[in-house]
This record gives structure tokens, C-alpha cells and sequence, in this order.
């Protein structure tokens, strides 16, 4: 839990030896413990100071001040840049747990700034995906997120929501007022915003996938090349390749960046009717990969092949006909004929997988995660929920979806009061006898 | 003399508040100016409406006077909203003004406990921070336990009309000025607001016959769950004209003249409620307004034309008149006139409408910053009935949010304030699927029996209406019909209930369809409402048993919001202007952020080791 009035300090570089480590301290006391060990007034912003450690040792080191609350929580905040090794680092941070700091948690800093109102939720949130971010794609979606991108957007979400709720509320509330609003306008409007609301989720879920890497998992008989393939888009040997029918029976994965996002590619075992007990839990495995994927590649060598194997509907699903190198094909509808063995055309296929996401406005990635994904998607439910038929009904239902996909989506950063509402009612109705 | 209980003003706050706090078997007296006035409609004459229905049926629950006056005296009733579902639907009643007064009087004096007189309270005597009592004008002392300010529009009333402006609580009536500067002393944040009421016109100079007709319903609603249409007087009609771009021009060629354009009136009118010539100059593209034509009662000469509220000059307020349909004639026999009057801030009162810093001393209706009889009325009602289980020594009487429309009025006024004068809307409760019209008595009325404050007459009533209700749904539960009749695609029947889930299905219907002799219609209607809101009562009720959990995270007494490291000072000093009693009480303070609940759980829980309510982290 956290800790009210402590000081707190940890050290912000990873473990082990390098150039330089920074320990930072973060409170109240911040200033006062430097102070104290260093005997500096802390005039400047960032000074270079001797630091005694135990034993007479003495560590110069570069600090660096932020007063409050223009730092990174909201608190004072001293860094001190020490030479990178872990003893120095352990005796720093011994000396201020001596004079009354505590050792930080995993995430306390930003856990403060949230507590401070330095960031919002979805910016703390942010703060970690930029961390974490393995691929242009995903930092460019952290760092937007961070700077509130995700906030806005969502804003937009809600403006375009509120448009509607003003529209039913003043129905309800004002119905013995001649505001000329109409339930057929209600009807329009809302299922406006469904398609809008629609592609907005589709928008956030390609961003989810960039955030969290995009999953490709591959399907298709036994030796239809899956392995192969996946080696040759990654370029490393990691599957194992056999002639033996039924060889991959892990789902094994591994990743490779195309045009700047980074792609998971899982191996399946072929999926086939198998007494092997062995192979069998390969295939469930696969089919559990299968419903975490966000683009599923169906290979084979026969086009007739295609049809044996199960199709996953609400994807983005890929056919490919493998080892043209052997016989002449034709591509299948929509899809590629390559040889993985060749890379005949893998271009194409490498293309194709990244599509999808290049079609984004790469400035305007999100960082998007599942707290998100699953908030949207409740939020959407609540607007597919509605008919015209409900609109004629009862609007009082209507409002009620309507206002729960608000603070739904208001969950994600900061809901809207009731008051809110009426004066956006006033601004534009003339109500009142 | 010395009373349990005093009430200040016989307005619709003051009439309610001393008529609950008699049922309590205290002897109650009530100040007002003019005893002849009590029960009066300053405004418009009518009882009911969107969002304020709601509140006349929970005072009416409560064993209020409101509702059963409303019956007593409505010559016009009709339910707004009748084509959406039952949670916004809402019975509004035109009144005869003169047989509603007398109907709240006899009522008043139907209490042997309550004794009312006329005269003016000019001082409020506090000692030690407790209110001891109220000082008339003779000079003389009355001592009371508990004391109700209801004042209205009265304090530092002043009224415009053009350049015209004069001391009023309205038209015809003192102001209070010498009780209001004493208020000011006391220090609890005075403002200024205002309000507007248009020119009544003499019935016989207008020519109905060219304006369109709006009959009162049939079959007709009641406002109370023990009236019925039996008890109303004989109906009158509505009418509707329009004012046109005419009306329009004489009204902007006298802006200059308003007391509103001119800066004289400093108060915040209601958005909601704005004078013609607002609307005219807010809305410049709008080239008519609706105006509803309203009887001012059975015997009066004059209708009260709804929608031109306004503080014109008089002879800018003749001309616009006389250019409207139907009022080419048109003899005003009183002139529209704007009020500005003090009002204090609703956040220096507790839930029981007691003010923070004078204890013993509440405060209820408009002089709270609220506006409309309604609103009032459910004011009066919490303090009366607050001011009289505190002198028995009992648990207040607090509504939640979830619970009702007064739970949604008294928590709004304490914990936002107002800026403008508040009026209730549907939209205002966020749980206004479960908050009813027609199960106010459901959530309300058990309560009130057991504060042994209804009559005998409504406990039964009641306790019918329920045993029907779970009598009707258990035969309905055993019956199965084809659901093809209502839309369904299933082929073999399906219970009742199910069916009546379709959005087509009427219950009605289905009791035509089973040949089954219909219930009452509150009884139809509740067992309808309940299924086809199954799932949407269900949601609400969990959002309310989450908030229930901070709900019951009491805040301690002895907590210093000054003291809490990582506030802001803007967040401490809201805290503080509240001083909120429970978590989720602090929640809805506009501007204070989770982050900043977060660290208030954190001190709580530091500095109470006390504190054991369990609250997830
Ligand atoms: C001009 C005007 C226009 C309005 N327009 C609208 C409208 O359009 N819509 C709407 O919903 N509402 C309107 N209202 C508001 C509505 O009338 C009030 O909200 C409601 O009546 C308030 O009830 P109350 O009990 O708080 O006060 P009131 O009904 O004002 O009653 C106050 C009572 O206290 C008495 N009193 C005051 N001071 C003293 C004292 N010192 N000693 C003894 N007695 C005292 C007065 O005599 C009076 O009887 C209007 C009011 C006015 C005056
Ligand atoms: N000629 C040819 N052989 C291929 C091609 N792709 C895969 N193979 C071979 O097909 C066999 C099965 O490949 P593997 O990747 O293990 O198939 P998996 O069971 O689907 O994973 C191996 O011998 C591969 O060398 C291709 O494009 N052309
Ligand atoms: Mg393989």
C-alpha cells in the first residue's frame, strides 16, 4: 500500500555494472537528507558534489533537483548520477535510508505522480508501455499516450456520444417545451454513432495489437511448410523443420520487426486427427493460440487443404499456398502462392501482414491495453444494445445505455457530472416558459 | 412562550416542515407574515411536472400535504412523457390557487399540536452557537428547541418592473429586510438570485376561439396515492399561442429599459426559466415561442400566460401582449415583474438541513437557492421531520441518491451549492430507472409508517397495493400463453412473465388475452415495469451496492483536511467548505479527483486505527 508522508528512494538503472547508475529520491525530505550527506546548499539545479560513502570512501556524483511540484511526482525529487556500479549504488541509497528515506516500490514514482495529479490514469499507464515499447510502432504509441493522446481521443469518443445524450436527454426532460428535437433524429444520430463507435473500436483494437505486438499465429496441415515459413520471414531457425508429419507439437514463438512493428509468430503443430497424446495437447494448445491471435496465416500445398481446416470468424485471416517452387499455383482469393523454401513472394505476404497496421496514422498511434480493449468494448455493447424500436419505446432505456458507454469510456481517464449535461442542454436548446 | 419547534414562513417549505414536525406529536408554531397567505402559489399555478412529480409523489409517500392538495384543488391533469417508460413519465396538475391555499389550511388546522399566527420574525436568537429562539417585531421572545427558516423569496426582496423597483418578497407582499440583515451577521454565505413571473391577463379579454385547445387527460391521473379523481373539482381547459416576430421587435426595442439588460439585477436567473426577453436575445434566430395559456382557477378572471416571464416596462409588457394571437385585446391585470432576493449557500447545511454552524437552526426552500413549490416543499418535509427525531433523540432521516429524488435534491444543494436557482430534472438522479413516480410509495412509505407519521388510511392502502402485487404476480406466474400474439417467433408457450419481457407485450393485454379481471393500475404497472427493467434494475442496484461500500466509509469527525500532505489547496479547501461525512459523500465534491480520494483513504487509515470499515485499495 502506499505510504503517506515517506521519502523515497530507489535506484532508477538497471542492476550491474555500467558507464553511470542514477538513484533517485523522491519526498518531502529529499532536499534536507541531500543536504545533510553532502553539506551542498543545493543553489543550483544540477551540481557536482563528493558523497561520502562507509569507510571513508567518498563517490563524486553529479545531482540533479527538481522542486516541487515541477518534477516528475508532484514532490522534491534529488537524482543522483553515481559511476555504475552496484556497490557505490548500495551504499547511497544506504546513507539516505539512514537518514530517514525508505526504499521505493515497484512503481511508487508514478504511482505518485498519479496520487500528485501529475499524470492520469491512462498516462500512468502510458509511463510503462514506454518502458516496455519493442518496436518504433509501440514507443511512437507510448509516448502519444503519455502526452494524454489517449485522452483526447477518447474525448472525441464522448463529445460525439454527448451530441446524442444532450439530444435524449432534453426528450426527457424536456418534452412539454417546444425544443424541436424528434425521436427520428435520435434514431439517425445514434446509429451515426454506431458505425462511427464501430471503427473506432476496430481503430483501438489495431492499436492494442501494435502495444502488445501483433500475434500471427500459422495454421495448416502437417507439412505444409509452417515451420519453414516462419523461419524465413524471421530469418533465424527456431521451429523445427522435419519430413516427419507431426514434429511441432509445442506452440513455439518468435518474434521479428516488420517496417517498425514488432510481429509474434506462434507455430502450431498441423492440425489433423492424432491419437498421440502428445500431439494432441499441441493441437489444443494451438487452438488456444489461435483465439489470442490477431492475424491467423492458413497454409497449405493444396488449395483443396484450405477447406479442412477451421476457418476463425472476426480475424484477419491470410490463405497461402506453399511450395510453388514444385508445381505451378495459383494464388487463392485474396491470398498469396509462395514457396518458403525459395521465398518466392514472401515479400508480398510480409506486406500484406503489416498492412493492416502501416494503414493507421503511424503519428497518431495509442498505446492501448486490455483495461482499455475491455472498457471499449463494454462501453460498445451498450450502443449495439440499442434499437430504433427501444428509441420509440422507452428513450429512458435508450439514456441509460447512453450514459453508461459515457462513464464507461469516462473510465479510461474522468467521467461527466449530470450538471455538465444540462448546461450543454441550455447552451443549445431555448427552454423555459 | 416557549414551543419544541418553530417554523418561519408559511410558504410550501414552511407549511410541510411544521405539518411533518406536528405528526411527531410536537407542538409546533408557525410565523408567517399573512396567515390568509399560507399554502399560496406565488407563480404559476401548477403542482407537478417533469423531475418535480417525482418529488410530490415522495412527499405524498411520506404523508405529506402536497399531493393530496394537489387533488383537492387541480382543475387540469396531464401525464408528460406518457409515450416513453414509466421511470420518466410525470403527472402535472394546474390548480384553482384558491382552493389549493384552502386545502393546505384545513389541513393545518387540522393538527391540534400546530398553532400558526401572523407576524414577522425580525431577528433569530442564537447563544453559545445553538439557536434559542425567534424575536417578533413587538419585541417580544419566543423560545423553541428547534427553529425552521422558510423565508422565500422574502429576504431583501426586491421587485422590477422597466425602471420601476421596489421592496417585496413578491407582488403584494413585505420583504423581510430586517430578519435578512440579521441573517447577514451570522455569517453563512449570502448571494443573490432571480426569478420572474409574467403579466396575468384577464380571462374575459381574450379570444379563445382562435387558439389551439389542450384538454386536461382522460382518464384522469391523481398526484397522490390516496387520491382519486373523485376528489378533484370540476376541469378546465389549457389553451397555446405563440408570440411572432412583432412580439419580438417591441421587446428589442425596450432592452435598454430592462432592469436585466441595464445591470440594475445582479442575481443569476435560471437557465431553464429565462425571461422573454432572454430568450429573445439569447436564441435571436427563433421567430416564435410557445406560450401555454393557463387558468388561474375556477372562479378567477385571470390566466397566467406560461412563457413570457418578464420585468419589461409596462408599457413595453402592453404592447407585446397585444401583438400575440388571441390577445389583441388583452387587459393585464397585473404586470410581470423580476425578484432578486438572498439566498445562502446550501453547503454550510448538514443532511438534516441544519446548518453547520448554528445548530438547531435549519434552513429549507428557496432561500436555500432552489427554486419551485416542489423543490420547497421537499425541503420543508427533511427539515420538519429532522427537526423533530433529533429531539427524540433518533437516527436522522437521510435519503440516499439511490433511494429518491429528495435524496438527489438535499445531496446536490449540500455538497454542489448552486449557482443559479436549482430545479429538479430527471436527469439529475442516476438512478432514475429505479426511482419511480408510481413506487415512491414502495420506497418511502414503509419508512414513514414506522416513524408512525402517515395515517392509518395510507398504511392500508399501501399494504393492499403491495399483497396485490405478489398476489397478481404469483397467478401469473403459473400461467402460460402462445407468444406469437406479441411478436414472439417461439412456437410453444411460454410463461406470462416471459413474454411481457418483449417490448411489444402490454400486461394489459395479456389480462384481456387470459380473461383475467384487470387490477388496479398501479399494480399493472408496477408488475410490468418490474420485468421489462429486469436487467436495467439489476445494474443500477449493483452500481448502487458498490457505491454503498465508500457510502458506509465514514469519514471521522476529528479528521483536519488541512493536514493531508499531497493535497492540493484548491482540493483542501473544498473538502473543507463540505467537510463531507463519508467517502462517497467526498467523491461527488466537484473537482476532487480520485487521486485525491486515494490519499484521504490513506490518512484515514493512518491516523484512525479506528477506521475498520473495509474499503478495497
Ligand atoms: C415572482 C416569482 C416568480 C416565480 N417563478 C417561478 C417559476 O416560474 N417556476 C417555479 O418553479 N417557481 C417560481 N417561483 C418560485 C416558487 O414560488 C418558490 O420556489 C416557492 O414558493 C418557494 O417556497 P418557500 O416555501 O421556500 O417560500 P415562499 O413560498 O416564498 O414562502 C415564504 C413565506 O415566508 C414568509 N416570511 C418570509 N419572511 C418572514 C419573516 N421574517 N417572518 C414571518 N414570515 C416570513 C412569507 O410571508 C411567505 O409566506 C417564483 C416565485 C416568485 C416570487
Ligand atoms: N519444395 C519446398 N519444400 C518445402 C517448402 N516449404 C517447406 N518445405 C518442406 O516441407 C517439409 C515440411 O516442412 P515443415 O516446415 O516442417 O512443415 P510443418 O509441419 O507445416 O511445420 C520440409 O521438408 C520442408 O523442407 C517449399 O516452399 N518448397
Ligand atoms: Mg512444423
Amino acid at each position: 500500500m502506499l505510504s503517506e508522508r515517506d521519502t523515497i528512494v530507489a535506484c532508477s538503472t538497471p542492476p550491474g555494472r555500467g558507464a553511470i547508475s542514477l538513484v533517485r529520491m523522491s519526498g518531502d525530505k529529499a532536499l534536507s537528507i541531500i543536504q545533510k550527506i553532502t553539506k551542498n546548499k543545493l543553489k543550483k539545479q544540477i551540481s557536482v558534489v563528493k558523497f561520502p560513502l562507509n569507510a571513508g570512501l567518498i563517490e563524486k556524483c553529479v545531482l540533479t533537483i527538481f522542486r516541487a511540484p515541477n518534477s516528475y511526482t508532484g514532490e522534491d525529487i534529488v537524482e543522483i548520477s553515481t559511476h555504475g556500479n552496484p556497490y557505490i549504488v548500495e551504499e547511497v541509497i544506504k546513507k539516505c535510508l539512514d537518514l530517514g528515506a525508505k526504499i521505493a516500490n515497484p512503481g511508487e514514482f508514478t504511482l505518485r505522480a498519479f496520487l500528485n495529479n501529475k499524470l492520469s490514469l491512462d498516462q500512468s499507464e502510458a509511463v510503462k508501455e514506454v518502458i516496455n515499447a519493442n518496436s518504433k510502432a509501440s514507443l511512437k504509441a507510448a509516448q502519444n499516450s503519455l502526452e494524454g493522446g489517449l485522452r483526447v481521443k477518447i474525448s472525441e469518443v464522448q463529445d460525439k456520444l454527448r451530441e446524442t445524450r444532450v439530444l435524449v436527454e432534453t426528450l426527457i426532460d424536456f418534452s412539454d417545451e417546444d425544443v424541436n428535437v424528434y425521436i427520428e433524429e435520435v434514431i439517425s444520430k445514434i446509429s451515426e454513432f454506431k458505425q462511427f463507435f464501430a471503427s473506432f473500436k476496430e481503430d483501438m483494437k489495431a492499436y492494442g495489437s501494435i502495444s502488445n505486438d501483433v500475434k500471427v499465429v500459422v495454421i495448416g496441415p502437417p507439412n505444409s511448410g509452417k515451420s519453414t515459413l516462419i523461419n524465413a520471414i524471421i530469418g533465424k531457425k527456431i521451429s523445427i523443420v522435419s519430413e516427419k508429419q507431426g514434429t511441432t507439437r509445442d506452440v513455439v514463438t518468435s518474434s521479428c520487426l516488420i517496417d517498425g512493428i514488432r510481429f509474434v509468430f506462434n507455430d502450431t503443430a498441423g492440425i489433423r486427427k492424432t491419437k498421440d497424446k502428445i500431439e494432441k495437447e499441441g493441437i489444443n494448445l494451438s487452438k488456444k493460440a489461435l483465439k489470442n491471435a490477431d492475424i491467423v496465416i492458413y497454409l497449405a500445398d493444396k488449395e483443396n487443404d484450405f477447406d479442412k481446416l477451421p476457418i476463425t470468424k472476426n480475424k484477419k485471416n491470410i490463405f497461402v499456398l506453399n511450395k510453388i517452387d514444385l508445381t505451378k499455383k495459383d494464388a487463392p482469393v485474396g491470398g498469396f502462392a509462395i514457396s518458403a523454401k525459395t521465398k518466392k513472394n514472401l515479400k508480398l505476404l510480409k506486406k500484406a501482414l503489416a498492412h493492416n497496421f502501416l494503414k493507421l496514422n503511424q503519428e497518431e498511434l495509442l498505446s492501448i491495453n486490455i483495461r482499455h480493449l475491455d472498457l471499449i468494448k463494454k462501453a460498445y455493447k451498450n450502443i449495439a444494445l440499442i434499437s430504433p424500436a427501444l428509441v420509440s419505446s422507452n428513450l429512458e432505456l435508450v439514456a441509460e445505455n447512453l450514459r453508461n458507454c459515457d462513464e464507461l469510456l469516462g473510465e479510461i481517464y474522468d467521467p461527466i457530472s449530470s450538471d455538465d449535461m444540462l448546461g450543454k442542454i441550455f447552451n443549445k436548446f431555448c427552454i423555459g416558459k | 412562550m416557549s414551543v419544541d419547534i418553530i417554523v418561519i414562513g408559511g410558504g410550501h417549505a414552511g407549511c410541510e416542515a411544521a405539518y411533518a414536525a406536528s405528526r411527531f406529536k410536537k407542538k409546533v408554531l408557525l410565523v408567517t407574515h399573512d396567515v390568509s397567505t399560507i399554502g399560496q402559489m406565488s407563480c404559476n399555478p401548477a403542482i407537478g411536472g417533469l423531475g418535480k412529480s417525482h418529488l410530490v409523489r415522495e412527499i405524498d409517500a411520506m404523508g405529506g400535504l402536497m399531493g393530496v392538495c394537489a387533488d383537492k384543488a387541480g382543475i387540469h391533469f396531464k401525464v408528460l412523457n406518457a409515450s416513453k417508460g414509466p421511470a420518466v413519465r410525470a403527472t402535472r396538475s394546474q390548480s384553482d390557487r384558491i382552493l389549493y391555499s384552502n386545502a393546505v389550511k384545513s389541513l393545518i388546522d387540522s393538527e391540534d399540536l400546530l398553532t400558526s399566527v401572523s407576524d414577522e420574525v425580525v431577528d433569530i436568537e442564537v447563544k453559545n452557537g445553538k439557536a434559542t429562539g425567534v424575536k417578533l417585531k413587538n419585541g417580544e421572545i419566543i423560545s423553541a428547541k428547534k427553529i425552521i427558516l422558510t423565508a422565500g423569496t422574502f429576504l431583501n426582496g426586491k421587485l422590477f418592473t422597466g425602471e420601476d423597483e421596489e421592496e417585496g418578497g413578491r407582488k403584494k407582499s413585505k420583504s423581510s429586510k430586517i430578519l435578512a440583515n440579521c441573517l447577514r451577521s451570522l455569517d453563512l454565505g449570502d448571494a443573490r438570485l432571480k426569478t420572474g413571473t409574467p403579466p396575468r391577463i384577464l380571462t374575459s379579454s381574450i379570444d379563445f376561439s382562435a387558439l389551439e385547445v389542450q384538454p386536461g387527460d382522460s382518464p384522469r391521473p391523481c398526484m397522490s396515492f390516496i387520491g382519486s379523481s373523485d376528489m378533484h373539482p370540476k376541469q378546465m381547459n389549457c389553451f397555446i399561442t405563440r408570440t411572432n416576430k412583432k412580439t419580438h421587435d417591441f421587446i428589442r426595442s425596450g432592452l435598454d429599459r430592462s432592469p436585466m439588460f441595464s445591470g440594475r439585477i445582479d442575481g443569476v436567473g435560471p437557465r431553464y426559466c429565462p425571461s422573454i426577453e432572454d430568450k429573445i436575445h439569447r436564441f435571436a434566430d427563433k421567430e416564435s415561442h410557445q406560450i401555454f395559456i393557463e387558468p388561474e382557477g375556477l372562479t378567477s378572471d385571470e390566466v397566467y400566460p406560461n412563457g413570457i416571464s418578464t420585468s419589461m416596462p409596462k408599457d413595453i409588457q402592453e404592447k407585446m401582449v397585444k401583438s400575440i394571437l388571441g390577445f389583441e385585446k388583452a387587459k393585464i391585470s397585473q404586470f410581470g415583474y423580476a425578484v432578486e432576493y438572498d439566498f445562502f449557500d446550501p453547503r454550510n447545511l448538514s443532511q438534516t438541513l441544519e446548518t453547520k454552524s448554528i445548530e438547531n437552526l435549519y434552513f429549507a426552500g428557496q432561500i436555500n437557492g432552489t427554486t419551485g413549490y416542489e423543490e420547497a416543499a421537499a425541503q420543508g418535509l427533511v427539515a420538519g421531520i429532522n427537526a423533530a427525531l433529533s429531539l427524540d433523540d433518533k437516527d436522522p432521516w437521510i435519503e440516499s441518491r439511490g433511494n429518491s429524488y429528495i435524496g438527489v435534491l438535499v445531496d446536490d444543494l449540500i455538497t454542489l451549492g448552486t449557482k443559479e436557482p436549482y430545479r429538479m430534472f430527471t436527469s439529475r438522479a442516476e438512478h432514475r430507472l429505479l426511482l419511480r413516480e408510481d413506487n415512491a410509495d414502495q420506497r418511502m412509505t414503509p419508512y414513514a409508517h414506522a416513524l408512525g407519521i402517515i395515517s392509518n388510511d395510507r398504511w392500508d392502502i399501501f399494504q393492499k397495493k403491495m399483497s396485490s402485487i405478489d398476489a397478481e404476480t404469483q397467478e401469473l406466474e403459473k400461467i402460460k400463453i402462445d407468444p406469437s400474439a406479441f411478436g414472439g417467433k417461439n412456437k410453444s408457450k411460454q410463461h406470462v412473465l416471459t413474454v411481457l419481457k418483449r417490448p411489444e407485450a402490454k400486461l394489459e393485454d395479456i389480462y384481456n388475452l387470459i380473461k383475467r379481471p384487470l387490477p388496479d393500475k398501479g399494480v399493472l404497472l408496477d408488475i410490468e415495469t418490474t420485468k421489462k427493467y429486469a436487467g436495467y434494475i439489476e445494474r443500477q442496484n449493483k452500481e448502487i451496492k458498490k457505491i454503498k461500500k465508500y457510502e458506509n466509509a465514514k469519514i471521522p469527525r476529528e479528521i483536519i483536511f488541512s493536514e493531508i500532505t499531497g493535497l492540493s489547496n484548491e482540493v483542501k479547501q473544498k473538502l473543507e467548505k463540505v467537510l463531507p461525512k463519508t467517502i462517497a459523500h467526498a467523491q461527488r465534491i466537484p473537482g476532487i479527483t480520485p487521486a485525491a480520494i486515494s490519499l484521504l483513504l490513506v490518512h484515514i487509515k493512518k491516523e484512525q486505527s479506528v477506521f475498520k470499515e473495509k474499503i478495497g485499495s
